[in-house]
């Protein structure tokens, strides 16, 4: 299973944003979400959509073993992680995200919400078992 | 071709003894406008026309069979 | 506790820099649920009598409702009023985009500001810190090329709300810009703003927001999702946007042309939703969680130049491409583009153009007056026009004061076709043969606005219904017979609470008013996100009352204010329709009386229009009865 980015369907309306935020913490908080919606305007005047591809370099950059794969996804252990962060300036695509109530940054736990909830089918989930 | 119209609700609120589907046997190409006539809907209540779930226009002529769904005015900003 | 509301107001006086918090009232959102209700509310209780709108005790207020930045669909709305530069009555006018969530995640509902700055700054909000910042750089810049500098500068994660030169030299119809193709468009939002030397808010909020039952709101939010894709006119309706009624509003003779001297473009396939799709647009650009996103943003390409422009959509089309019968997609989204730039209201800004143009081809207004001759259809005289009233430069000064003013000072006629109601310019439905239209035009709380009722479909309804007598008359593509005068009010009544009740929620009304999207869905999400149960019957009461206040504040406000405010221009009821499918057809004083005295009639209004005491009682403003009685 995967997650792949259908940028030019993208409208930025962020319900996916939204909706992770809902899946992964039953907040109503795009802050707190583990997907990035960026908008490219005047030019060239469309979104592009930054998606954790579970490439695994935020688990090479952590010092505590904190990061590891379960199935297909990468997930930070919050009781390991000591919050220095060096996860987050590893990532290559700029999605792990700090938020003030947490000290474990937030990550892609690929649980499809997003791509649930796009009215566009700019977010899509794909392959799997 | 068999031409299947769906009306909007906001169509049928007008047009109330129309049901919400009708299906129209023609057996030459048609335009839309004229297919609204035979089924007897003035084209001039139908804001909105899709082809097969496409943008339509009235005088777009239809020579398959097609389903056409039909907007009524209630809409506008 | 508060569910759905961020639970704060923040007020920034301007003169002092002071910032003051104070949670939101509970009666405040029992009572008027948010938004425009709040807007209005304050706008009363605060505004006392008499104040300028371009003074420092007049209040720009921001309101959103408690479903915007919920996952519903479509709650990237926010709601703005004041005093009108405008009418000098109430006004409000809002906006699309991701302003609004992004203010309640920071921690408030509702933004107030008050008095003027004594330097051009734009205020900075991030979570709790709020803070004036200096922005004479800033300063004179349009208004998309200011909101790109504070999002280089700050960062993707703020939202923000700029204006252009029109709105820092006061145009009375200058708006408020956001994300690069959104407005608060009308009124003058942006020219009280101006007055305030305030020429940006960015704001960045990164808390979460209190849900009555999130995990029930969760399943409901995304069921309301599949159930709007699941309308069949989802796929049909959204790539054109709302520039996809052009065709039909000519069809049935409603498009301004020419500065409504007449109702049908020959030209309008030229300017329509499919020209927007096949030659201009880059990509489908929304609000804040919205499943249909009506923006289209594209890249025209003229003579004049290139530009990048969220537009046309069908409003703009409407008044720059048919009232100045720009012919070409490109031409009319490149005028928007210089619209958006400079900060103008393209409505009011195309309707003035319009004005100007007949001024000068009746000899109204000379070249030497104006600066350069300028007609109907010609690019270079609109987009010159629409310079020169940003800058208030030359004829720019007069015209900046919108239709009804400048008429009144140039004269020889040219009050016959202002196109305006109350100071407002006149928007995109023509409705000499429409007269639940001109009724709701008449009777918007703000002036000529067609987003309180839309009440057209219902005039061509009564008109086109039967079929029989259309192909009698000789034919698919007819004349329309004229429509009754009346049983309008109570449908234009019922209308005029709708629309406004998503101003109050804080949602966008598209996916009801467009695609059906039915009221059972959001009575569900209101009572997961608030924890109210309130049907939408109740719902619209509190409309009915917002209604009530917002004309008794324009009773207080204005002079003499009253049915002869409610008037449309002398074209509509002494110029039949030229030509088109309404040919012949207008409605004269007499027929505008009946559709007066019948909407009064059914709103408990006195035959001047006024809101009388036991209405106003009824409707749960006691004290604003008290107010108005005792003549305050």
């Amino acid at each position: 299973m995967e997650l792949r980015a259908v940028h030019e369907r993208c409208s930025g309306c962020r319900a996916c944003e939204l909706a992770c935020a809902l899946a992964n913490f039953r907040e109503m908080n795009p802050a707190k979400s583990a997907l990035g919606i960026e908008g490219r305007f005047p030019v060239p005047g469309d979104y592009r959509i930054h998606l954790c591809d579970q490439c695994g370099a935020c688990a090479e950059a952590c010092p505590e073993d904190a990061i590891a794969l379960h199935g297909e996804a990468y997930l930070i252990d919050h009781d390991l992680c000591i919050g220095c962060l060096l996860c987050v300036d590893a990532c290559p695509h700029g999605v792990l995200y700090v938020h003030a109530s947490t000290e474990t940054p937030i990550k892609c736990t690929l649980c499809g919400a997003c791509a649930e909830i796009c009215p566009r089918g700019a977010i899509l989930m794909e392959g799997g078992a | 071709m068999r031409i299947v119209l769906h009306l909007s609700g906001g169509l049928r609120a007008i047009l109330t003894h129309l049901p919400e589907e009708i299906a129209i046997d023609v057996e030459e190409p048609v335009s839309l406008r004229e297919i609204l006539v035979q089924a007897g809907i003035n084209p001039l209540l139908v804001v909105l026309i899709t082809v097969d779930g496409k943008r339509g226009e009235k005088d777009q002529v239809i020579d398959h069979d097609a389903r056409i769904g039909l907007v009524g005015p209630m809409a506008g900003g | 506790m508060l569910f759905g509301y961020a639970g704060h107001t923040v007020e920034i006086n301007l003169t002092t820099g002071q910032v003051t918090k104070t949670p939101l009232p509970e009666d405040l959102a029992r009572d008027y649920i948010g938004g425009r209700g709040f807007v209005a509310r304050l706008l009363w209780e605060r505004i006392s009598r008499g104040t300028d709108p371009f003074g420092p005790q007049n209040l720009l207020i921001t309101a959103t409702g408690p479903m915007s930045g919920h996952l519903v669909p479509a709650s990237g709305k926010t709601h703005f009023g004041t005093k009108s530069p405008a009418t000098g009555g109430y006004a409000d006018s809002n906006m699309g985009g991701h302003f609004g969530p992004a203010l309640k995640y920071a921690g408030y509902d509702v933004l107030i500001l008050s008095g003027r700055a004594s330097r051009p700054c734009y205020l900075f909000i991030e979570d709790e810190t709020v803070e004036l910042r200096p922005a004479e750089g800033l300063w004179g810049q349009g208004a998309i090329t200011t909101e790109e500098e504070l999002r280089k500068e700050l960062g993707d994660e703020f939202k923000i709300v700029t204006i252009g030169p029109a709105g820092e030299n006061r145009v009375r119809f200058a708006c408020i810009s956001h994300d690069f193709g959104r407005q608060a468009g009308r009124t003058g939002v942006g020219a009280v703003l101006g007055s305030k030397n305030l020429k940006a808010i960015a704001v960045k909020g990164t808390g979460g927001l209190p849900v009555f039952d999130v995990d029930g709101l969760f399943g409901k939010g995304r069921e309301a999702y599949e159930k709007v894709k699941a309308k069949p006119g989802f796929a049909g309706w959204t790539p054109e946007g709302t520039a996809g009624i052009t065709d039909w509003v000519n069809e049935v003779g409603a498009f301004p042309t020419r500065n409504f001297q007449t109702s049908f473009f020959p030209g309008y396939k030229n300017i329509n939703g499919r020209a927007v799709v096949d030659r201009l647009k880059i990509t489908d650009k929304g609000c804040f969680c919205c499943p249909t996103p009506c923006g289209k943003y594209g890249k025209a390409k003229t003579t004049l130049g290139e530009v990048y422009v969220e537009g046309p959509e069908y409003e703009s089309i409407a008044m720059l491409g048919g009232d100045c019968t720009l012919g070409s997609i490109e031409e009319v989204a490149y005028a928007n583009y210089v619209c958006d730039e400079l900060g103008l209201d393209t409505i009011s800004a195309g309707g003035v153009a319009a004005w100007a143009m007949e001024c000068f081809e009746q000899g109204i207004l000379t070249e030497e007056q104006v600066g350069r001759k300028i007609r109907f259809g010609d690019l270079e005289s609109v987009v010159y026009l629409l310079e020169k009233m940003a800058a208030r430069e030359g004829i720019g000064d007069l015209l900046a004061e919108g239709v009804m003013r400048a008429s009144k000072e140039l004269g020889q006629g040219s009050e016959d076709f202002a196109i305006h109601v109350k100071g407002l310019e006149w928007t995109g439905y023509e409705s000499r043969n429409a007269p639940g239209m001109m009724l709701a035009y008449m009777t918007a709380d703000i002036g000529a606005h067609h987003n309180r009722a839309w009440a057209l479909g219902h005039d061509v309804a009564g008109s086109a219904a039967s079929v029989h007598d259309l192909i009698s008359a000789g034919g698919s593509k007819g004349k329309l017979a004229k429509a009754s005068v009346s049983g309008k009010a109570d449908r234009v009544i019922e209308l005029q609470h709708i629309r406004p009740l998503f101003d109050c929620l804080g949602i966008c009304r598209l996916q009801y008013m467009e695609l059906g999207f039915e009221v059972e869905n959001y009575e569900e999400l209101f009572f997961l996100v608030t924890g109210r149960k309130m049907s939408w019957p109740e719902l619209l009461q509190v409309s009915e009352r917002v209604w009530h206040l917002t004309r008794s504040f324009s009773v207080r406000e204005i002079e003499g204010f009253g049915r002869r405010s409610d008037y449309p221009p002398p074209r509509f009821f002494k110029e039949p329709v030229p030509d088109g499918p309404n040919k012949g057809h207008f409605l004269s004083k007499d027929e505008l009386n009946t559709l007066l005295d019948e909407y009064y009639a059914a709103r408990g209004w006195d035959e001047n229009g006024i809101p009388t005491d036991l209405t106003l009682r009824r409707v749960g403003l006691a004290d604003v009865a008290d107010a108005l009685s005792a003549g305050k």
